[in-house]
């Protein structure tokens, strides 16, 4: 099978024993400029994948004959750059699950909605390169930095106990709804979530709500945050005279070890010290793993560097951050704890990494330190 | 130079220390900030020194958040210091985006 010139249409088969719903299908998908080729069994699909390259393969799961879940594995094995919507009625979650396992990229219910088949084909237009699939245990903070890496355009739709879709355009965070709410309110809503679905779908215009880039996009989201879980916890008192400022005591109750498993896990490679400036004393917390950056360990001097001049700059600092050289440091405090992060910086993409998860930890601190006694 | 929503703003001549151009910059830095984070004084702390003497590089980009305000400092590789401050509410992004502005020379937005 030769390659299709790009000048030509998308090819788009439509597997289904029903005539009407055929000629459906295929009178809307051809008005979307696509190449439509229609079978009313799965032999007769089958055919059509192997004697064209065919882009989307729209196929009912319950033909006669050898049937659609049989087409679906035809078409993963015989035909791997096919993208493949399932179509079904009394679609069972057994059913949605095999379709999708098999490579569906989305699997619709009968009667079918158009509004979602033209999503669904946008979505498969969309997969036609990369890795498609399930992931557990990402944070969403996580997708969102790797969709910004990738520089692509797509809508993240989460769902859960909280609701909503941020919008990535190049990369960039451009738009965000949640719970009625868009912009900077709907992203930092959506930040709360700390469980739940994500699912990608293809990028469709909107008016952006968000500017920025990315990384002080999701700095100020994260930021806003944790000034509002600081402001539940703070109630009426000031920063000023609830002992905010004050330096690390042995009442502050820092889980060290509850630390240290965090930081394993959500900032690898990067040096951690506790810091206390009245003894003083630096104690360097992290795992001290086989990571590149070890050699900090012996060059911390910007460490002191930073802390000085936050003191210079304004004595009420909570956080500062200083990039000299090839290192960036972070150090942060929160009541009864000082921490600073560094990380050699290899670029903007380092640097970036370092502040975002220095409000990352800010926010662990809010959420873990006990106030001081 | 526009406000961009920015307390004051300075950029200075880090060779004579002279203010090229700025507002509202009468307490935005005091001389001894100057000193230590030009190099010119090295910082010599006790956090410093227990960390074993003050780092070889200038700074590049320092970023303060304080109670009210929060101050972003940038070395230019042209000799020049640019100074920002804003309120302490203001997105950092807002922030940044201010000093790239003025970095690259245009008013900022």
């Amino acid at each position: 099978m030769s390659p299709r010139p790009a000048s030509l249409p998308p090819v788009v088969v439509v597997a289904d024993g029903d005539a009407e719903l055929r000629d459906t299908v295929i009178d809307f998908v051809s008005a979307r400029g696509y190449r439509v080729e229609s079978a009313a069994d799965a032999e007769t699909a089958a055919g059509l994948l192997l004697a064209d390259k065919v882009d989307v393969l729209i196929s009912d799961l319950a033909m006669h004959g050898a049937g659609g879940v049989n087409l679906l594995s035809f078409a993963r094995a015989s035909a791997p750059t096919t993208r493949s919507i399932a179509i079904a009625a009394n679609m069972t979650p057994r059913d949605r699950d095999v379709a999708l396992r098999l490579g569906a990229i989305r699997a619709l219910d009968k009667p079918l909605s158009l509004l979602e088949l033209a999503d669904a084909i946008d979505l498969a237009r969309d997969c036609a390169d990369g890795f498609r699939g399930w992931m557990h245990r990402m944070s969403l903070v996580d997708v969102l930095q790797m969709y910004h890496h990738a520089g692509q355009s797509l809508v993240l739709s989460v769902s859960g106990n909280i609701e909503g879709a941020v919008w990535f355009h190049l990369g960039e965070l451009i738009h965000a709804e949640c719970d009625g709410r868009s912009g900077m309110a709907a992203l930092t809503a959506l930040l709360t979530a700390e469980r739940g679905r994500l699912e990608t779908s293809a990028f469709v215009q909107t008016t952006p709500t968000i500017a920025g880039p990315f990384d002080h996009v999701l700095l100020d989201g994260l930021r806003s945050l944790d000034e509002r879980r600081g402001s539940a916890t703070d109630g009426a008192t000031t920063m000023a005279d609830d002992g905010w400022f004050d330096e690390p005591t042995e009442h502050s109750a820092l889980d060290r070890e509850a630390l240290v498993r965090w930081l394993a896990e959500h900032a690898p490679g990067a040096a951690v010290w506790r810091i206390d400036p009245r003894a003083p004393t630096v104690e360097r917390i992290d795992s001290r793993g086989d990571n590149p950056e070890i050699e900090l360990a012996g060059t911390p001097g910007a460490l002191g560097w930073a802390y000085e001049l936050a003191e210079l700059t304004d004595p009420t600092w909570t956080r500062v951050e200083l990039t000299t050289g090839a290192t960036a440091i972070s150090i942060m405090r929160v009541p009864g704890v000082v921490l600073a992060l560094a990380r050699l910086v290899t670029g903007e993409a380092s640097l970036r990494q370092l502040r975002i998860e220095g409000a990352q930890l800010v926010r662990w601190l809010h959420d873990h330190v006990g106030r001081p006694q | 130079m526009v406000d961009g929503g920015a307390l004051g703003a300075v950029a200075i001549d880090i060779a004579t220390r002279s203010i090229i151009t700025g507002f509202a910059h009468a307490d935005l830095v005091s001389p001894a900030l100057l000193d230590v984070l030009l190099g010119v004084v090295p910082p010599s702390g006790p956090l410093t020194l227990l960390c074993g003497g003050p780092p070889p590089s200038a700074a590049r980009e320092l970023f303060v958040a304080g109670a009210d305000r929060a101050m972003y400092c940038a070395v230019l590789e042209r000799g020049e210091l640019i100074i920002v401050a804003a309120p302490a509410a203001m997105s950092v992004a807002l922030g940044w985006t201010l000093v790239r502005s003025l970095t690259a020379g245009g008013a900022a937005p």
